[in-house]
């Protein structure tokens, strides 16, 4: 087994490119999961998708009942009560609230902010409207939950569903080349989304054969024995897989 | 009345990840009794470019239609289409604003897509690229380049 090689897309202007599939997934080679592609342009756009839709129980016991949005203005907030186990959650871990605006059902991943004294979830749902959801570490079964909306926008109905901990541990990696001085890395790398950038091949590509990555990479396809210069690398989790497209 | 539905652009940055639960969404019917399923987005951005990527996402329909209709300034000649996105496949292109940016509102598209949503009556499509497929299944993603 070998990491997968990704062949880019190349862009065509104003047409389309023959239907096909786009995304590569990654393989693994021993416990790393990757992928790498002959950095051939100065510039790639990359989308990667995280398909684990491993959907742990929510941290709510039931739904939080519905309650209107008002202008803050008048209606700083509503305090519930609920059970909430927050107990795994930590500082920097992605919380995914579910809710339901106006009877259509949606989620927003929020980062987690926890200090001594509470956890602090902010999801922003539009430009006019955000959920804040607070939890003292003392008063386990009180939660504040606070609609922050503009003046002026209406009073539609909310219900606070569902609370879900997106594992820390999915991530995604790109290697940086000789010249790059950092890995860019986003970790958590939550279940069942996207992440999106373009890459300048200035940084991520690799112009030698150090055998650092030929390690991981051991051979490409075909049995091949690996030469990594010219290359970029890309690790991360199971169920991962990326989209390369070489920008014009 | 039904919409179209409007994309929201993702903006990319270089050598940065951008996160986003999801980037695609499905073209939404006009509610017409002869349905038209679309999808508009603002271009906003003069020379820019923007990556359009299209998704079939149902196995249960024969192969989606998705086009991309023509601007009316000058260089807006013809509507580019694709008859063939299968089941689970994907089509993408690099839209250039000369091509397929509405820049002035005569009513043509407004009349597919009725409003926008908020129930803010008489869309202007001056400034608009509009989309279509041939259900719902047809999901699109937009992307603007740096």
């Amino acid at each position: 087994m070998a990491f997968a090689t990704i062949t880019p897309n190349a862009l065509t202007i104003n047409s389309f490119d023959a239907a096909g599939a786009v995304f590569t997934a990654l393989t693994a080679q021993g416990t790393n999961f990757g992928a790498t592609f002959k950095m051939d342009a100065r510039r790639y756009l990359i989308i990667a998708k995280n398909d684990n839709d491993d959907t742990p129980a929510s941290l709510l016991s039931a739904a939080v009942d519905t309650w209107g949005v008002y202008d803050t203005d008048h209606y700083p907030g509503t305090v519930t009560t609920q059970t909430f186990t927050a107990t795994t959650l930590a500082n920097g871990d992605i919380a995914r609230i579910g809710y339901t605006l106006d009877a259509e059902a949606a989620t927003v991943d929020c980062t987690v902010v926890k200090n001594a004294t509470k956890w602090s979830l902010t999801g922003v749902v539009s430009e006019d409207l955000s959920i804040v959801i607070e939890k003292l570490v003392a008063s386990p079964n009180t939660i504040t939950v606070k609609a922050v909306m503009d003046a002026g926008e209406g009073a539609p109905t909310l219900t606070i569903d569902t609370i879900i901990e997106i594992k820390a541990t999915n991530f995604l990696k790109i290697h940086t080349g000789e010249f790059g001085v950092n890995d860019l890395i986003q970790q958590p790398f939550a279940g069942e989304s996207y992440l999106y950038l373009e890459l300048e091949s200035y940084y991520f590509k690799k112009l030698a054969n150090t055998g650092g990555y030929a390690d991981m990479a051991k051979t490409i396809a075909h049995g091949i024995t690996m030469n990594e210069k010219g290359y970029c690398f890309i690790t991360g989790t199971e169920d991962v897989s990326v989209a390369v497209f070489e920008m014009i | 009345m039904a919409n179209f539905v409007e994309l929201t652009v993702k903006n990319v940055s270089i050598n940065a990840f951008a996160a986003a639960a999801e980037v695609f969404a499905s073209v939404a019917t006009n509610g017409e009794s002869s349905a038209t399923f679309g999808a508009y987005f603002k271009m906003d951005d003069a020379g820019a470019k923007y990556l359009l990527v299209a998704r079939n996402k149902d196995s249960a329909n024969a192969d989606e239609t998705i086009t991309v209709y023509a601007g009316n300034g000058a260089q807006g000649v013809k509507d580019i289409t694709l008859t063939t996105l299968g089941f689970g496949e994907y089509t993408y292109t690099c839209l250039d604003s000369g091509r397929f940016k509405y820049v002035a509102s005569n009513g043509g598209y407004c009349d597919l897509a009725k409003t926008i949503p908020h129930n803010v009556s008489g869309l202007s499509e001056k400034g608009h690229v509009f989309i279509s497929g041939t259900s719902a299944d047809t999901t699109l993603a937009v992307f603007k380049l740096v």
